[in-house]
């Protein structure tokens, strides 16, 4: 392990994480060309991440609660319509 | 349905678009799709009544979310009406074929296999490092994000999600061993 690595131990997670950039982001890169170490811990994190990705999505919702989150979307829809309806009856 | 954005970023009608994802967030939290369920009707009732407000985790998604998560919140403190039930099967939406039909012609097994064990891995982690891994991994949600949605600080998002993945990286290379070892 080359000497400071512990130092990119956190920017491994950011870079997997897309929350590195600018001067940290290039730093790390230059620190990944010359470390082993850091690039190897760096593809066994994004093994994990392809890993969780390829298991998407976790759950679909069912049919039924669709329909009625539809149905009280409308129907709310439909009063809003209605009173803005009435108010503009009224001026 | 719709969904207008008015000039200042506020929304005039709620979308179904998110629907899964929540349905799956409130899957995480509970463990219990009657109760998934549940959270996921409160949480569009509660978005259609405060419609037009402004977002407080930047966009219409993060704002479901952490309307999700308070009314999750709420019935932890509410005294339970019924009993929990208990093992309650959990959905797996995935594991069939409806998904992505070109899973079930190639090399069905081995994929199905490999995510049955990555799901298997997730859901024995401690429900907090299963939030976080779901809301990163799964919804893509940047640490500024989950942190308004889980109204924490970024460190913690950063620290808890790199304990989260030690966690499942243990798991599975657990479960690889043993696998190798069984054949
Ligand atoms: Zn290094």
């Amino acid at each position: 392990m080359m000497k400071g690595c512990d130092r990119y131990r956190a920017a491994t997670q950011f870079y997997l994480d897309r929350e590195l950039s600018g001067s940290d982001l290039e730093d790390f890169l230059a620190h990944l060309e010359k470390c082993k170490d850091c690039r190897a811990r760096l593809e066994a994190e994004e093994k994990l991440s392809a890993l969780l990705h390829r298991s998407r999505p976790l759950y679909l919702s069912p049919d039924a609660l669709r329909l009625r989150i539809t149905h009280a979307a409308e129907a709310f829809h439909d009063v809003i319509a209605h009173e803005a309806g009435l108010r503009v009856d009224r001026l | 349905m719709s969904w207008r954005h008015g000039e200042d970023g506020r929304v005039g009608a709620i979308s179904i678009e998110y629907l899964d994802r929540l349905y799956s967030y409130a899957l995480v939290l509970t463990g219990n799709p009657a109760e998934a369920e549940g959270l996921v009707e409160k949480t569009y009732v509660h978005a259609l009544r405060v419609m037009g407000q402004p977002w407080p985790c930047g966009n219409m998604k993060g704002w479901l979310f952490t309307i999700l998560r308070g009314a999750w919140l709420n019935q932890l403190r509410e005294p339970r009406k019924d009993p929990q039930m208990a093992g309650t099967e959990v959905v797996d939406g995935a594991a069939n074929c409806i998904v992505e039909p070109s899973m079930c012609s190639r090399d069905i097994y081995a994929s199905k296999v490999e995510a049955e064990q990555v799901r298997w891995a997730f859901h024995e982690l401690p429900s907090d490092l299963r939030e976080i891994v779901f809301l990163r991994e799964y919804e893509d949600f940047s640490y500024q994000e989950i942190a308004c949605v889980l109204e924490d600080s970024v460190v913690t998002v950063m620290s808890r999600l790199a304990r989260a993945r030690a966690k499942l990286r243990e798991m599975l290379s657990t479960a690889a061993a043993r696998a190798i070892h069984l054949e």
